[in-house]
């Protein structure tokens, strides 16, 4: 192979430099500098090829070659990092200035539906309880006499039925009127100990602002060697303070289930008037009718009779139980004054939950 | 119960402020759900007087001049025209000063020549009612210079008591003031003036017989004769109507008040009506008639404990008296009852009948028997009072099954062990005390109680420990947690299954609705239940609150309607939302069953938000994605989908997926008969679900599939079919093939119009080939998709679109 005449080569380098470099500066759009790179300096670029012909420069010269080579193509190259960076700069100056969205306009999206506010409230309050170590438990809604009255200690001709208006299927057979029939098929059926959950429908013969035919109660229990009211009253307490915040008054009253001896009803303080104990703040508040204090639940220990009607032995065991209304949770926690606003399911209302 | 606070105060030494007195009563169980001070007696300077002397007017017929004290041994003279002027009666008197009800102030003045210092007035000129005849008169025990108001509890607090239904002894003055009794330790005057009574025995005038000694346990009956029956002075009346009892007179009103007073319900007749002079109580016999008071004839039956005379009944256990002895203003001669009913019979034959009445409510949760003597006393007393009349001597009485309290052991210890509180024996036996029960020592560590003879609640150990908290507070009881070591399980299966459709749900924007389960008869018929496919009839109710209402349903479709009819009446573009709940029905064996579904309604606009998307419908295609979405949710496979046959559902747009053995849920339009029938503008489109069988089939986790290592194919097939076939048939076709490559079928496409014949649809499915352990080749995939090609187009006579 025939030498190269270095000086040729030489010219040969700077014309292509000057060549590439007035392309470039020519250049507005990144694409354009990127065709000029790949003219020039790319794999099989002019400048490129002319570095790989270095080799038919005579050995002596090569070095002062490759030294003016490598120089135009790291300038080139500095060169067209510069153009670049700038064309980018300005390209995305033109787009972020040509592209502009009214973010006040709404996205789009499925609406999520609501659950309803008697299904939030059982969940929450179910947690509550399965944090303290209570389980769910599900009972049918057509009872028979015996679990929904018999069994929980309310003879047939006993007032205390009066308590409960009830819905007859049958002679025996009744629309529950409430929970605690699930009290008697759980003993029933399994030992002590027990700690048990269980929610659901309900239904009275009542209609009016303040009772629906349907309601939703939790019935809850707990049997145990040493069970006590003290008990009662901490698991209860706790539970309100959960639904309520961590401030709530909650006070214990007594009050009669044919189920439970003693029975309380228990009351949480105004969450209206906040006037707990200090009747003289409740004074004409429209939510506890200035008494300061708002009934929330019935609770109670197990009446030893029940014992005996499921076959646990009143002297081994003892237990406590409690009923609450969901409706009267929700009512109070939303401020909902008619009860049957949950069962028109009018979206307006549903929605806001 | 409401009770004046007057009269309270009148039994218990209470200094409490009506508040407080509320506040400790509620604490201890007595609910107070009310109290409230009534408004001002009118005429504020009123007082009371008592007429020491009178004498005739000198210068008229009609007026007399009577001595008055007024108080502080003030006495002056005032001329008055009333028909009921009386010495010795105690009377409303309106100083000089003082301005009357109409206006008119009252002087010193001269009455024809006679000095009138003030006036003796009536309930008209007080403002207290309309009676303008007659003067106002006090019972005799009040003093002469007592404000007015306060001597007729006018002006004063009522409070209204709720007694729990084991509380009987609460529904009375008395009742209430051995609550206060007991809380405050004020003392108790249960003292009474006696009746006057005369030379004759009782029993010697009405035989008393007791024919059912099992329910009745005491009959006593005293008589008072020459009454006069009138009306009842103010006091009386007032007092029965703060407690909501209509005074109607003196004699009944006497026997009212008592029962307020000391609880025991009491009767009075007209002795002359008695015939035979004889009272027996018995069972009524079969078919018995017998027309009470109200005027209604009653048909009894040999449950019902009947009062009667030699020859009928007179009046209804405990419950109501009868016309035929009913005290009318003619009747000379009482004969008064006072008796111990057992409180079940009372409470079968007035639930059976229908009636209640004051008297029955106490006797239904029990009256003391020990104190039917001194309510007959109290009641002969103050029948001679208002209506005057002779008492006779003693009483005649019968006994029935007596009844010995219990007497209750009680451990110390077991206090403590049920409240987490100890509680010391002394503080226990004073507490019990405190109530009326007898407390003496037994074994060691041991108290044996007798409860009082008004307390017949109290029957075992835990009835004491509950007195003993209630009496205590129960704010003394401190809060602990429990400490046992109870394993919480797991929620159930169906929970955890129900919680993550209705999350799947509300993400497609369905909102819940909770729908209660009375229907009417009409929508049981138009919506029957597909799971029982004609069996299980619909659960009735007895007694529904409405005939709209009258059954359980077997759909949760009607309630949804409802509510969609509900929703779109008041604005509402679209609405999409579920229920859970169950369905009802009854079981061949004469059982019911009960069964949880899942059901939708989806109408109108579907919830979405965004520009462009304002004309989003629902229709069968969304309803059926919802319904896939849930399947897939609850990882049910091999879902087939079928054209369902279901009465209420458009029958062209209606489908079912069922499983090998079962149709697990339903979706479809409405049918337009229905949406017509309702009113209904849009069409809506349902679904239901058998929530109880996806629970039962639904796999309870997912197994892992190892990816696979070997890229798919995809062929589409665009095929010419004729529209009866669907689309579902030549996709089962193609997976029936089983060829192993294959790894999937869809659909993607349906188009009608240019290029397709009338008649006809095209239909575009996407095929998946797939080799487990290799590539597969372009030339492998032609080769089986052509065969698939194949194999379709002549398993249906159709053509590949071109």
């Amino acid at each position: 192979m025939a030498a190269h005449p270095a000086s040729d080569m030489k010219r040969e380098v700077e014309g292509l430099y000057r060549e590439a470099r007035q392309a470039l500066e020519s250049c507005r759009t990144q694409a354009e500098i990127e065709s000029v790179r790949v003219t020039f300096l790319g794999r099989k670029g002019r400048l490129t090829a002319l570095v790989r012909s270095l080799g038919s420069v005579a050995p002596e010269e090569r070095p002062e070659i490759g030294r003016i080579v490598n120089q135009a193509k790291e300038e080139l190259e500095r060169l067209l990092a510069e153009l670049l960076e700038r064309a980018r700069q300005r390209e995305t100056a033109a787009r972020l200035a040509s592209e502009k969205v009214d973010v006040t306009l709404p996205g789009s999206c499925t609406i999520p539906g609501r659950s309803h506010p008697v299904t939030q409230v059982t969940e929450e309050a179910l947690e509550v309880f399965a944090s303290l170590g209570f389980s769910v438990a599900e009972g049918p809604e057509i009872e028979d006499d015996y679990h929904n009255f018999e069994a929980l200690n309310i003879p047939k001709d006993h007032p205390a039925r009066d308590m409960q208006d009830t819905f007859f299927v049958s002679e025996e057979l009744v629309l529950r009127t409430h929970t605690s029939p699930v009290q008697i098929r759980v003993m029933e059926a399994r030992k002590p100990p027990l700690a048990i959950v269980a929610p659901g429908p309900v239904y009275r013969h009542d209609d009016d602002v303040t009772h629906s035919p349907m309601f939703h109660q939790i019935e809850g229990f707990l049997v145990d060697r040493e069970v006590t009211f003290a008990q009662l009253k901490g698991t209860l307490s706790l539970f309100l303070r959960r639904m309520f915040g961590p401030k709530t008054a909650v006070r214990f009253r007594p009050s009669f289930f044919p189920f439970t001896e003693p029975s309380a009803e228990v009351d949480i303080g105004c969450v209206l008037c906040e006037s707990a104990g200090r009747p003289a703040g409740a004074e004409g508040c429209r939510v506890c009718r200035g008494s300061g204090w708002l009934e929330v639940l019935g609770a109670g220990m197990i009446n030893p009779a029940v014992f005996r009607f499921v076959g646990y032995d009143p002297r081994k065991f003892r237990g406590f139980a409690f009923g609450l209304g969901i409706e009267r949770l929700a009512m109070l926690r939303y401020g909902i004054s008619d009860i049957r606003l949950f069962f028109e399911n009018d979206l307006r209302f549903l929605r806001q939950f | 119960m409401r009770i004046g606070l007057s009269w309270l105060k009148r039994i218990v030494d209470c200094r409490l402020p009506p508040r407080d007195l509320a506040y400790r009563l509620t604490m201890a169980g007595l609910e107070v759900e009310a109290f409230e001070e009534e408004p001002p007696q009118p005429v504020r300077s009123a007082i009371a007087a008592r007429i020491d002397g009178v004498s005739d007017h000198p210068g008229a017929e009609r007026l007399v001049v009577c001595q008055v004290t007024v108080g502080r041994g003030r006495s002056v003279s005032v001329v008055c025209g009333a028909p009921n002027v009386q010495a010795g009666e105690i009377v409303a008197y309106a100083p000089p000063g003082s301005r009357l009800a109409d206006g008119r102030l009252v002087e010193p003045t001269r009455i024809r020549g006679i000095e009138s210092v003030g006036v003796l007035c009536s309930e008209a000129e007080l403002g207290l009612g309309p009676d303008g005849s007659r003067l106002l008169t006090l019972p005799r025990t009040v003093r002469p210079g007592t404000p007015l108001a306060s001597a007729l509890g006018v002006g004063g607090w009522v409070l209204e008591v709720s007694a729990t239904p084991n509380r009987g002894d609460c529904l009375s003055v008395v009742g209430v003031a051995r609550e206060v009794a007991a809380l405050t330790g004020g003392k108790l005057d249960l003292s009474f003036p006696l009746p006057a009574e005369g030379k004759s025995r009782t029993r010697d005038q009405v035989r008393v017989e007791i024919q059912a000694p099992d329910l009745c346990g005491r009959y006593a009956a005293r008589i008072v004769r020459g009454v006069r029956v009138g009306p009842s002075p103010f006091w009386l009346r007032r007092e029965l109507e703060v407690a909501g009892i209509r005074a109607i007179n003196n004699v009944v009103d006497a026997t009212n008040f008592v029962m307020l007073e000391r609880g025991q319900p009491l009767h009075a007749f007209d002795l002359e009506r008695v015939e035979g002079a004889q009272i027996v109580v018995r069972r009524a016999s079969r078919e018995e008639r017998f027309r009470t008071l109200d005027g209604i004839e009653r048909v009894l039956a040999p449950e019902d404990l009947v009062i009667c005379d030699r020859s009928r009944p007179i009046a209804l256990a405990g419950i109501m008296g009868g016309e035929n002895s009913e005290i009318g203003e003619s009747t000379r001669d009482v004969l008064l009852e006072s008796a111990f009913f057992v409180p079940s019979t009372v409470r079968a034959t007035r639930r059976r009948l229908g009636i209640s009445s004051e008297s029955s409510y106490r006797f239904e949760r029990g009256v003391d028997p020990q104190g039917v003597l001194a309510a007959l006393d109290r009641a002969a007393a103050l029948v001679q009072q208002l209506a005057g009349g002779d008492v006779c001597r003693g009483v005649a009485e019968a006994r029935g099954a007596r009844r010995s309290p219990p007497v209750i052991r009680l451990e110390v210890a077991a206090v403590g062990r049920l409240l987490g509180l100890k509680t010391s024996s002394g503080e226990i036996s004073r507490r019990l005390r405190s109530l009326g029960a007898k407390v003496r020592r037994g074994r060691k560590g041991e108290l044996i109680v007798t409860a009082p003879s008004h307390r017949f609640d109290l029957a075992q150990e835990v009835d004491l420990i509950e007195e003993v908290a209630r009496l205590k507070g129960y704010d003394c009881v401190p809060a602990a947690l429990p400490r046992t070591d109870i394993a919480p399980e797991a929620p159930p299966h169906a929970r955890l299954v129900e919680r993550s459709l209705r999350t799947l749900l509300l993400g497609q924007g369905l909102t819940e609705m909770i729908v209660p389960p009375f229907v009417s008869a009409e929508d049981n018929a138009s919506f029957p239940c597909w799971i029982l496919r004609g069996d299980g009839a619909p659960v009735r109710l007895l007694n529904p609150l409405s005939r709209e209402q009258g059954e359980l349903r077997q759909s949760l479709l009607p309630g949804l309607l409802r509510a969609l009819r509900h929703n779109l009446y008041n604005g509402a573009a679209g609405v999409s939302a579920f229920s859970i709940g169950k369905i009802y029905w009854v079981e061949s064996s004469g059982g019911c069953s009960e069964r949880r579904l899942l059901a939708g309604v989806l109408c109108g606009r579907r919830p979405v938000r965004g520009i462009g998307t304002q004309g989003e419908r629902n229709d069968f295609s969304h309803a059926k994605g919802v319904v896939e979405s849930a399947i897939e949710r609850v990882r049910m496979r091999g879902i087939e989908w079928e054209a369902a046959p279901v009465q209420f559902l458009h029958p062209g747009k209606a489908a079912q997926a069922r499983t090998d053995s079962r149709v697990i849920g339903i979706v479809g339009a409405l049918h337009p008969r229905i949406q017509e029938d309702l009113g209904l503008s849009m069409e809506p489109f349902l679904f239901e679900l058998d929530l109880q069988a996806i629970v039962d089939y639904a796999p309870p986790r997912s197994i892992f599939q190892p990816l696979p290592r070997f890229p798919s194919v995809r062929r589409d097939l665009s095929l010419v079919v004729p529209e009866g076939l669907q689309a579902g048939e030549i996709t089962s076709a193609i997976e029936a093939l089983g060829n192993e490559l294959i790894e999937g079928v869809e659909i993607f496409d349906q188009y009608r119009g240019a290029q397709i014949a009338e008649g006809f649809r095209s239909l575009t499915y996407s095929i998946a080939y797939r080799a487990r352990e290799r590539t597969l080749t372009d030339q492998e995939v032609n080769e089986v998709h052509e065969q698939v090609v194949k194999k379709i187009t002549e398993r249906f006579g159709i053509a590949v679109r071109a």
